[in-house]
């Protein structure tokens, strides 16, 4: 666990103390259980997004990702009547193609990250709503979907299935990103895409390897949603849900500026933005005021940790001077 | 130069496709109707808006979605339509007490009716629509009908600065005053979703003797009913619901969900359509002293659920 890591679980320590001893029912096994449910739901996507940044990248097309293809995932279960291993293979190869697309915009145009994203979100919402011709998709009228339904929003053992799936992704990832060749050209290339290339890294299919894993952890991710809610309507479903995956990574240690983050970071800045959304309701403060919670909380955050960081930095340049003094 | 004939052509390609269409639009009036938000309550508004067109084929009718909920967005569509002289406009105004220059404006160059979401203060010819106090006051009595003997209630919807949500609560509470039943909050969701099941979840976990859990906008009756069957709290814990989502009304049939208060948005686009073309033709009879035409609402519950959701079958099918 690095310094950074240290320090965002004791965030998450202080602030799950404090609202628990306002009102011990956040400790409460239900109050628990569902915010497992929600952290898998909002973390899957967010270490996609981590792999993004990583590289230098940034992914603003997520939330318009969920709405389009949860909508044709959707159509293809209600109104097609697919079975629905071949609806979930679709999606998730959709994913992939989305994510490639923008890997390959990316790396071979050589076109900005931000710019690739963001049309993708105006161009996939708008897809959506013509797609359903601006109507809710949802499974109101549709049954036989028990084992989907199961797999995606079921519990084992009492412990959400989105939950469990994050713990796979997570530990699949975090083999990639810590233990293999392939994570280490991620950090490489984050730090200095010139440098890497020069060294016989082939930086664009790493690049749009990121890309690649982003957008099928999107599919993914959109599979889950769905049966979160059930229903999606293409205007609104995911909207901003990129700056909730930004916001978890950046939280966790990743720089937007690239080459830093860890997938135990992604995971527990995942887990502070659930927090702060529950203990506004568990703690009955009105709900006009859960994005200022949200935004004080990490802004706290934030600051305190660079405070701290910057003082043992300059703690660490008077020891090595206080070293190099007497050396001379 | 190469470069720029390719960026230009898009460009090129879009506005010859808006001249054709202009083209075609000349020859007939047009009549818009303008919503605030894209919804499957606004997909059978349009079934309203066709059954109008095929009756009045010398119109040209059509619906138009804001890509977003916001009054400026409506603001550039209207701008728009104006700039295309359509003959008459029919708005679900996002903001109505600030958009009384911009409505009025529509009305110096347009017939301007108001459905939805009314503005009294504009110089609209008239509105249609529900008048949401008195679906607050019904949906009182739903509850009132849910937990005869009283208790504590939650209230939950998107945002409480939508003019429909305030006046359904006020309706809700006039209806509820001096009894009972007890409302401890409204929760908001500012539209997401997940967020609005995430409230319900919350509230269970956190009110252990919550009897009753009221929907105000579409989407939160069905979160409310998944919710609840996912604390496995159904029967312990009534619901309450607006309008007419395909999950709210199977819950209804299973009994999860006791009654949903639904408005006639098919209603809203035909007579609105009719009407503006009535008045084009200078029929003005039908417009009543006060300029408000109301479409009752209607009580869903068990007893007529099943003959109800076979017309949204029919009226959503194929969209």
């Amino acid at each position: 666990m690095s310094k950074k890591e240290l320090g965002l679980a004791l965030l998450l320590i202080v602030i799950g103390g404090i609202t628990a001893a306002l009102n011990p029912l956040f400790l409460s096994g239900v109050n628990l259980l569902n915010m497992a449910n929600l952290i898998g739901l909002f973390g899957v996507f967010s270490i996609g997004q981590g792999l993004i940044i990583i590289t230098g990248g940034i992914d603003l097309s997520v939330g318009s990702m969920f709405a389009l293809l949860g909508v044709i995932f959707i159509d293809l279960l209600v109104n097609y009547e697919l079975a629905w291993p071949l609806a979930l293979l679709v999606v998730l190869v959709m994913g992939l193609v989305m994510g490639l697309l923008h890997g390959l915009l990316v790396t071979r145009l050589k076109l900005q990250p931000f710019v690739v994203t963001l049309c993708g979100l105006l161009i996939y919402r708008g897809i959506a709503r013509y797609y359903t011709n601006d109507g809710t998709m949802g499974f109101g009228y549709a049954g036989n979907l028990d084992t989907l339904t199961w797999l995606a929003a079921g519990r084992s053992f009492g412990v959400p299935h989105p939950f469990i799936i994050l713990m796979v992704v997570a530990v699949a990832m975090w083999v990639l990103l810590h233990r293999s060749v392939f994570g280490r050209y991620l950090y490489a290339v984050g730090r200095n895409e010139e440098a890497a290339r020069h060294s016989g890294i082939n930086t664009n299919a790493v690049i749009a390897g990121a890309y690649l894993i982003g957008g099928g952890l999107a599919g993914l991710s959109t599979v889950l949603l769905v049966f979160y809610t059930s229903s999606v309507s293409p205007s609104s479903f995911g909207n901003f849900y990129e700056l909730y995956a930004i916001a978890a990574a950046v939280l966790g240690g990743c720089s937007l500026r690239g080459g830093e983050g860890s997938i135990l970071g992604i995971v527990l800045g995942t887990v502070l933005l659930q927090i702060l959304q529950n203990l506004v309701n568990i703690l009955g403060i009105p709900s006009s005021l859960n994005f200022a919670v949200m935004g004080s909380v990490i802004l706290l955050g934030v600051i305190a940790d660079q405070q701290l960081g910057r003082r043992k930095q300059a703690k660490a340049l008077n020891r090595s001077q206080a070293v190099a003094v007497p050396a001379e | 130069m190469k470069r720029r004939s390719l960026l230009a052509m898009p460009a090129a390609l879009g506005l010859g496709a808006a001249l054709t269409t202009r083209a075609q639009a000349q020859e007939k009036r047009t009549l818009a109707f303008v919503v605030n938000v894209s919804a499957d309550f606004w997909t059978i508004c349009r079934r309203g808006i066709d059954k109008a067109n095929r009756e009045h084929t010398d119109f040209n009718m059509e619906m138009i979605v804001p890509g977003q909920a916001s009054a400026a967005e409506q603001r550039r569509i209207v701008d728009e339509l104006l700039a295309r002289k359509v003959a008459g406009i029919a708005i679900s105004p996002i903001n109505p007490a600030n958009s009384t220059e911009m409505l009025n404006r529509v009305a110096s160059q347009a017939v301007l009716f108001t459905s939805d979401s009314d503005a009294p203060n504009s110089n609209r010819a008239v509105y249609i629509g529900t008048d949401n106090v008195a679906a607050g006051r019904e949906a009182g009595k739903q509850m009132k009908r849910a937990l005869p003997n009283g208790g504590k209630a939650m209230l939950f919807v998107g945002t409480m600065d939508a003019d429909n949500a305030r006046e359904r609560v006020q309706g809700i509470r006039e209806e509820l005053q001096g009894g009972n039943i007890n409302i401890v909050d409204i929760r908001t969701d500012e539209s997401d979703i997940a967020r609005a099941q995430r409230n319900v979840e919350d509230t269970l976990a956190r009110y252990a003797d919550i009897n009753l859990l009221v929907g105000l906008w579409a989407y939160n009756t069905p979160q409310i009913y998944q919710a609840v069957k996912g604390a496995g709290r159904e029967g312990k814990v009534k619901i309450v619901g607006f309008d007419e989502d395909g999950l709210t009304l199977r819950g209804v049939a299973e009994g999860v969900i006791e009654s949903t208060v639904v408005q006639q948005p098919f209603e809203f686009g035909y007579q609105s359509m009719v009407g503006m073309v009535k008045y084009l033709n200078n029929d003005r009879g039908f417009i009543p002293a006060n300029k408000q035409i109301i479409i009752p609402t209607r009580i869903i519950d068990k007893s007529n659920v099943s003959e109800f959701q076979g017309q949204m079958r029919d009226l959503l099918r194929g969209r």
